[in-house]
């Protein structure tokens, strides 16, 4: 089963009144957010992180190795984010074939991080992407509703414990891929938990920068990022 | 949120002027505009009261400054540390610890950043509360790790890291040996080893324990350091407390003190608004990042390789 649809699987069992929720705050960043998230063209932010097992990871390093792929996700404690994560994993010998190194974050912190990869049994890096500073600068992040907050809060999901803040803010479920020399050659965002990339798509996308090396969409900065992606990056996918 | 966005409304918020903040920020008036306009309507309502001559934050405006501008810090902070760590420089780490805060606490996280940075300038010291509260505020300690009380300045921003009961230390042949625990009414008629500021955590909680059973220590002896403490109690001149993550020695005998309540938390704390270097910010992130529950097998590990 493609992600979309275990996405969506997921997204029909959760009570109404919630998915309402969610689907409200997806058309309100679709409308407004996408609109800061870097895309491709663009240089991608260099990073130093902490990882799972609390080292620290460097993106330039990463870069050196081959093109990287970086997702963002909300936190281990989004069924939709851990699905992705999952769909991820499977796909991963197949990222490694195409000489790129795949990681992923999420602002939680306190060993969430850990956690999150261990349960998942995750074989690339998690990385602890502490008060989102990285997540700002790749434009991705938005803050989080108080309604959601209080959501959150009745299922046992403390933000303010989890990110180490009072203030709420959360990464958009976002993917970008960056060539060795820096540059964004993919970017995708939704607002729409339940829309992302497909892992099947990033191997062809790394095959692609592989084969021709261009950016994708090119040298003139055209941005890909956008609610819906463009029908030649869908064609793709 | 776009940073741009962010960085208009900071400034928009400091001057409460938009020909001004749109000169701060170098952009024109009707851009700065613009980009204000787009973050009210992503936060979801107007940030400011736009009156001719008297522009004013709203509620929302005056709740959300705060993140904000700290997101702003951290974004920029986080291109700093990248390219300071790119050029191999570094910053000094001044780190305080309260009496009685294990530095082992850090060695885990201080070894995860020497493998990434050979330059690392590290300063460690010890002290009372007030005095690394002083010393933050004052710009010669970046974060101290502390234990969390009625004491510490409101302008430092705290992230608890975990919670830790008392235990109780005595030499090999002390009477408590037999023992699976010390209840606090065992303490009476005790010879004990305090630290000798009185501004020590374990010896104000030893203070108030015994003003409420009544009673008096038999002797105490003083020391000033956490190892003085724990070769005077292995000379059996006394017991003493400490927080369950203490490293302790062999022989030395540790019993939990059984309280039902009594803990203590340790918090890790950084002087608010104003930034780290790229070296203590780092710091900073893997401390945030790690688990510090008890249960956690290489927190264990750690204490245990230590004792």
């Amino acid at each position: 089963m493609d992600l979309k649809r275990r996405l969506a699987a997921l997204f029909e069992v959760r009570p109404a009144w919630y998915t309402d929720l969610l689907t409200r705050i997806a058309t309100r960043l679709n409308r407004t957010a996408i609109e800061g998230v870097l895309s491709a063209g663009s240089t991608m932010p260099d990073f130093v992180l902490p990882n799972a097992e609390g080292e620290l990871v460097f993106s330039d390093e990463l870069l050196a190795q081959g093109p990287l792929v970086v997702g963002f996700f909300r936190g281990g404690w989004c069924p939709f984010c851990s699905a992705t994560l999952k769909a991820l994993q499977e796909v991963l010998p197949d990222i490694l074939a195409q000489g790129a190194t795949l990681v992923a974050m999420s602002p939680d912190t306190a060993g969430h991080i850990r956690a999150t990869k261990q349960s998942l049994g995750l074989q690339f890096e998690l990385l602890s992407d502490v008060d989102n500073a990285t997540a700002l600068r790749f434009g991705v992040v938005y803050p989080v509703p108080a309604e959601y907050s209080k959501a959150l809060l009745s299922f046992g999901i403390d933000l303010t414990r989890r990110l180490g803040a009072a203030a709420h803010l959360l990464p958009m479920p976002a993917l970008f891929i960056a060539g060795t020399d820096g540059r964004l050659r993919y970017a995708y965002a939704n607002g729409d938990v339940t829309d992302r990339t497909e892992p099947a798509a990033i191997v062809a996308l790394l095959r692609s920068i592989r084969s021709d090396d261009p950016p994708v969409p090119g040298d003139d900065g055209c941005p890909v990022a956008s609610a819906t992606p463009d029908a030649g990056a869908n064609d793709a996918l | 949120m776009e940073l741009s966005q962010i960085a208009y409304f900071v400034t928009l918020a400091r001057t409460l002027h938009f020909t001004r903040a749109a000169e701060a920020c170098n952009v024109s008036q009707p851009a700065l505009t613009k980009a204000v306009q787009k973050l009210e309507e992503e936060l979801g309502g107007p940030l400011l009261h736009r009156e001719r001559g008297n522009t004013q934050l709203t509620e929302l405006g005056r709740l959300m400054l705060p993140p904000l501008e700290r997101a702003l810090a951290l974004a920029r902070e986080a291109k700093q540390q990248a390219e300071a760590f790119r050029q191999r420089e570094s910053s000094p780490l001044r780190i305080g610890l309260e009496y009685s805060v294990p530095a082992s606490l850090l060695t885990p996280v201080l070894a995860a950043l020497r493998r990434k940075c050979e330059h690392i300038d590290l300063r460690l010291r010890q002290g009372s509360q007030a005095d690394l509260c002083q010393r933050m505020l004052d710009s010669e300690l970046d974060i101290a790790l502390m234990v969390d009380g009625p004491g510490i300045q409101e302008r430092l921003h705290r992230w608890p890291l975990f919670a830790e009961h008392y235990i109780v230390i005595c030499s090999p042949e002390h009477r408590f040996r037999d023992r699976d625990h010390v209840a606090p009414s065992d303490l009476a008629q005790e010879d004990l080893v305090l630290h000798e500021s009185e501004d020590c955590p374990v010896r104000q909680y030893i203070g108030r324990l015994y003003e409420s059973l009544g009673t008096a220590p038999r002797m105490q002896h003083f020391a000033s350091s956490q190892e003085h403490i724990i070769e005077m109690v292995l000379a059996s001149l006394g017991i003493s407390l400490a927080g369950e993550r203490l490293p302790t020695p062999l022989p030395l005998l540790r019993r939990p003190f059984d309280t039902d309540s009594d803990c203590r938390d340790v918090i890790l704390t950084v002087l608010a608004g104003r930034p780290l270097g790229p070296t203590p910010a780092l710091f900073l992130k893997l401390m945030r990042a790690r688990s510090w529950e008890q249960s956690d097998p290489e927190a264990a590990f750690a204490t245990a390789a230590a004792a």
